[in-house]
């Protein structure tokens, strides 16, 4: 994607609790976007119950980055904040969406992996029909360590939790998840 | 999804069979399917939601949508992010009623509330006309409220089961010991169709080496190994057996390999529920494939007097959630699977039923089955937490307490499916 161009919203100061990040920042916190996006589009993605909302969840995370901009005193840590304001986000979006909730959703199986050697589609079919049944807190574990990839710290610092507790969480979802593999009754 | 080398805390940190590795695979593939490229024009329309300084509506626009009417949804609602340093801690909204509710400075931007209370009555809402699921007015409010609480607001969700959707296949228990009222010896334990069920080490999620081992569970064929996984160098205990034409598993955290197999030794399993008939474990949480037609969840939420609407933010000092299908119900869990291991857990009766308690969470049931979840923040004592549950009373639609009730708490939260039976 190409720039802004002059005069669009990209140049235009943006309203948070302070001034706003100027255009060095926006040209920066637009980086980031593209860098972070696929990552972070795809943990909301396996977050949420709707997958149709991973890119709303994503985009708003930005718009709150760009709000709060100057409060950042690390900009480096932008994208830490950005992963924990998508968990937060989807969380809360969760939370409204009972409904959904409690419909399995059923994450249908592409004609083939996307790389063609990730997984079959019975395991992608199985595996995400298992993850929207985790417990919320084990599906985070989940999603931050095999699809975000972070260390197990960083989760726990995401989450709030303990190290022990992400440990918990991770191997009774990593169980019931391979557990999910072994039924074959389709 | 590539080999990441050691995590932090030096353990390998590689999926350590090839069923975690399937699991990883198919965790990546799904989350990959979120596409690798933003939409064209996203981050033009993020920077026009951030300068319109509130935030979007909680309203289901989608992001591509056209920034135009992203600008014109902001004024519904005001975006609250709580910080700590560079934490965003919670990322949360409040009604726009509330006196300062705007994290924006901009003299330029006008947020223009909707509906001007930002809360929304029962006379609000529209009739439910044949939507399959919904919001609508509780179906129970409690008869005594707690002293400087008050009720914030609360809704029923409706939802009609697809009866086309596959249940989950296996049925699983949570069991633990009662020590003194304190709950110890969590064992998790599964009951699976044998069809594809397999007791063979290479298909357990990663297997220490240091020999810590059985052949045989309950007297028959299966393993008792202490399994580990990746990033959990202690493991679990678990075993897996064939039974009574059912696969079963059970894994414990706490408990050695022997005592694991020593526990399901005197088990029953032979009824709908595993029994303990030396009284020493006792069956505290449940999940099954069962078939339901329809489910009706109740919410009630406080807060203090004096303080506004803190739904969204973590805090609220009482909150009460009501599950009222059938218990363990296709998808749904009772009792310990929200637990936090971390924390202590205790078990004690309450209006005859058991009832968990786990920090500020306490589960237990109602007389008619349903399942109820509080979470109490340190501002409720146990007298007033058992008078409130004692009075959750099934409420008439028509009752004048309840139409004084905002069935949800601010307009950000949402119209979506929200209508009056």
């Amino acid at each position: 994607m190409t720039s802004p161009p002059a005069g669009s919203a990209g140049q235009r100061g943006v309203q948070g609790t302070g001034a706003g990040p100027d255009q060095v920042a926006l040209d920066a916190a637009e980086a980031l976007f593209r860098a972070e996006w696929a990552r972070l589009v795809g943990a909301a993605r396996l977050l949420l119950d709707e997958p149709a909302d991973a890119e709303e969840v994503t985009q708003e995370a930005f718009v709150q980055l760009l709000r709060h901009w100057d409060e950042l005193r690390d900009p480096d840590r932008a994208g830490a904040w950005l992963r924990t304001t998508v968990v937060n986000l989807s969380r809360a979006r969760l939370r409204r969406r009972l409904v959904v909730r409690r419909h399995p959703v059923r994450h249908e199986p592409d004609a083939e992996p996307a790389d063609g050697t990730a997984s079959t589609a019975h395991d992608v079919a199985r595996v995400g029909a298992a993850l929207a049944l985790l417990p919320r807190r084990q599906r985070e574990c989940i999603v931050l360590r095999h699809w975000s990839e972070l260390e197990l710290s960083q989760i726990a610092a995401t989450l709030g939790i303990s190290v022990g507790s992400v440990k918990t969480h991770l191997h009774r979802a990593m169980a019931t998840l391979g557990d999910s593999l072994e039924d074959e009754r389709d | 999804m590539t080999d990441q080398g050691p995590t932090a805390d030096g353990q390998p940190d590689r999926p350590s069979s090839d069923r975690d590795q399937r699991v990883v695979g198919a965790v990546s593939e799904l989350g990959r399917r979120g596409g690798s490229e933003p939409p064209p024009g996203a981050w033009d329309r993020v920077v026009a939601a951030a300068s319109a300084g509130g935030p979007r509506s909680r309203s289901r626009s989608r992001v591509l949508g056209a920034a135009a009417a992203i600008a014109v949804l902001v004024g519904g609602a005001v975006a609250v992010v709580a910080w700590v340093g560079d934490d965003p801690v919670d990322v949360a909204t409040s009604p726009p009623s509330t006196a300062s509710p705007s994290t924006s400075t901009a003299p330029n931007t006008t947020p223009t509330p909707d509906p001007p209370t930002g809360r929304i009555l029962p006379s609000d809402l529209p009739p439910c006309a044949g939507q399959p699921s919904y919001r609508t007015l509780a179906d129970r409010l409690p008869e005594f409220v707690p002293d400087g609480l008050l009720l914030d607001w609360a809704h029923t969700v409706v939802n009609v089961v697809d009866p086309t959707v596959p249940g989950i296949p296996q049925m699983t228990f949570g069991l633990a010991a009662l020590d003194d009222g304190r709950l110890t010896n969590w064992v998790t334990l599964q009951r699976f169709d044998t069809e594809g069920f397999q007791v063979s080490p290479d298909q357990q999620p990663g297997f220490a080496s240091d020999g810590e081992s059985l052949d045989s569970v309950r007297g028959r064929p299966g393993r008792v190994v202490r399994s580990v996984n990746r990033g959990d160098p202690v493991g679990v205990a678990a075993a897996r057996w064939v039974e009574n034409d059912a696969g079963w598993s059970a894994s414990s955290v706490e408990m050695s390999v022997d005592e694991l197999a020593a526990a399901l030794a005197a088990l029953e399993l032979t009824g709908g529920e595993p029994v303990d008939p030396t009284g020493r474990f006792e069956v505290v949480g449940r999940s099954e494939p069962a078939r339901i037609t329809e489910s009706r969840d109740t919410t009630i939420e406080f807060r203090s007097i004096g303080q506004p609407s803190t739904s969204d933010l973590p805090g609220a000092p009482l909150k009460i959630e009501i599950q009222s299908s059938s218990p363990g119900a296709q998808g749904r869990t009772t009792g310990q699977w929200r637990l936090d291991p971390s924390v202590p857990a205790e078990a004690f009766t309450l209006d005859g039923r058991l009832a968990l308690r786990s920090g500020p969470l306490l589960f237990t049931s109602l007389s008619d089955g349903s399942q109820l979840t509080v979470t109490a923040l340190g501002e409720v004592d146990d007298d007033q937490l058992e008078r409130l549950i004692a009075g959750l009373a099934p409420v008439d639609a028509d009752a004048p307490r309840l139409a004084e009730v905002p069935v949800v708490p601010g307009y950000w939260e949402g119209t979506d499916g929200l209508c009056r039976e």
